[in-house]
């Protein structure tokens, strides 16, 4: 089977941890980061990661955990699939 | 150096899930922020991590979150430093290595002592001094008086047996190319020393000058002895040869006698270091894998997966 990405971008009010909480989810369910950036503009936190899924994911489950978890950090969220490499 | 509490911090691991979740696990929960994050896997196999993290939030000092980070670090794997701001921009221009474990797997000064007989005796003392126990000029000068009548021919074995450490000549190659300035600092032997700079091709070598008369060592040092604070004298004339700073100078040891040259460059790497170092250098190296020191001082371009200055 091919390798499937997908991007997720999340943008909100920055405050300490945020990166750390999004990025335990995604290790969580076995997703490995291949490429991040992240900058914060005017107290404006921006994230993007691009992420290869693990092999066998419940893609459902995890893009609900993530916008749950996201909802409750107060950060807008979009998953994008970048399809195979 | 002004303060305004943000580093630059470099993170290399295995690539494998997880790394980013444990970083900035550690960082989350000593209050630092995060105010820019730029991380890729690189060749494939390695992956980094640059960011700038504010500290002015974190509930402790700097020199602890970063030891904090050094231990955590152990899991990931392989390296990490942190950086001012001012001197991570600075670019680095010059690199000093130390010899004895880190450039080559041997302690000459044990050899010597041998083939000399004295093999316990100097052994102790090393340990001794390399711990920080013990003064290292001191330890020095009673070391090499063990060694007293022992024939130069002895000095030639011992140099054609000198190993040197794994990935060392292709670093070294990848930085001359990058046009850094290559120097070997070290308490160990001239002979040693400049035999190790003629082979991995060092633009300068500063090392410790054994006595000869007769064909056999006096058990004396010529001239000034290169501990602790020559090592720094001698970043320094390197540097001002160079015609740069010390912030754009990287030193790479391991031991206490390295500790006062790798505090006061811009970038103090401890290559697998011994515990004192280790608290106290900007960064740790935990690997022979050339690739990492090279990301680790900033050589690495993420976007075009090769080693260039950027």
């Amino acid at each position: 089977m091919r390798d499937r990405y997908m991007v997720i971008t999340a943008v909100g009010p920055d405050r300490p941890g945020l990166i750390a909480e999004i990025s335990s989810v995604i290790s969580e369910f076995g997703c490995n980061i291949e490429d991040m950036d992240q900058v914060v503009m005017k107290g404006i936190f921006i994230l993007s990661v691009l992420i290869k899924l693990a092999a066998g994911l419940n893609l459902d489950t995890f893009r609900k955990k993530l916008e749950y978890l996201c909802h409750e950090l107060g950060l807008e969220v979009s998953f994008y699939y970048a399809g195979g490499r | 150096m002004p303060e305004d509490g943000r580093l630059v911090i470099t993170v290399l691991g295995r690539d494998r899930p997880g790394i980013v979740a444990t970083v900035t696990g550690v960082l989350a929960r000593l209050h630092a922020n995060i105010i820019k994050t730029r991380a890729s896997t690189i060749f494939n196999d390695l992956f980094v991590i640059i960011m700038v993290v504010d500290t002015r939030t974190s509930i402790v000092k700097k020199d602890v979150l970063l030891n904090i980070l050094k231990n955590s670090c152990d899991d990931v794997g392989l390296a990490l430093a942190a950086e001012s701001c001012q001197s991570y921009k600075c670019g680095k221009k010059v690199i000093v290595f130390d010899l004895d474990g880190t450039l080559i797997e041997q302690e000459v000064i044990e050899e010597l002592a041998k083939a000399a007989g004295v093999g316990e005796e100097v052994k102790k003392i090393t340990k001794l001094a390399m711990d920080g126990k013990l003064n290292f000029l001191e330890a020095l000068r009673s070391r090499v008086k063990l060694l007293e009548g022992l024939p130069v021919e002895v000095l030639d074995q011992i140099k054609s047996s000198i190993k040197i450490n794994p990935g060392v000549k292709e670093l070294i190659a990848k930085l001359k190319e990058l046009g850094f300035v290559i120097g070997i600092v070290t308490g160990s032997f001239d002979f040693a020393a400049e035999h190790v700079g003629r082979m991995i091709g060092a633009d300068y070598v500063f090392s410790n000058r054994l006595i000869v008369k007769g064909g056999r060592l006096t058990g004396e040092v010529d001239g000034e002895m290169v501990g602790p604070e020559a090592k720094l004298k001698a970043i320094k004339t390197i540097a001002a040869k160079v015609g740069v700073g010390l912030e754009a100078c990287v030193a790479v040891g391991d031991g206490a006698n390295d500790l006062f040259m790798i505090e006061n460059v811009g970038l103090g790497i401890g290559y697998k270091p011994k515990l004192v170092v280790r608290e106290r250098a900007h960064g740790v190296v935990n690997t022979e894998d050339a690739r990492v020191l090279l990301a680790l001082i900033g050589c690495v371009d993420m976007r075009k997966d090769i080693i260039c200055r950027i």
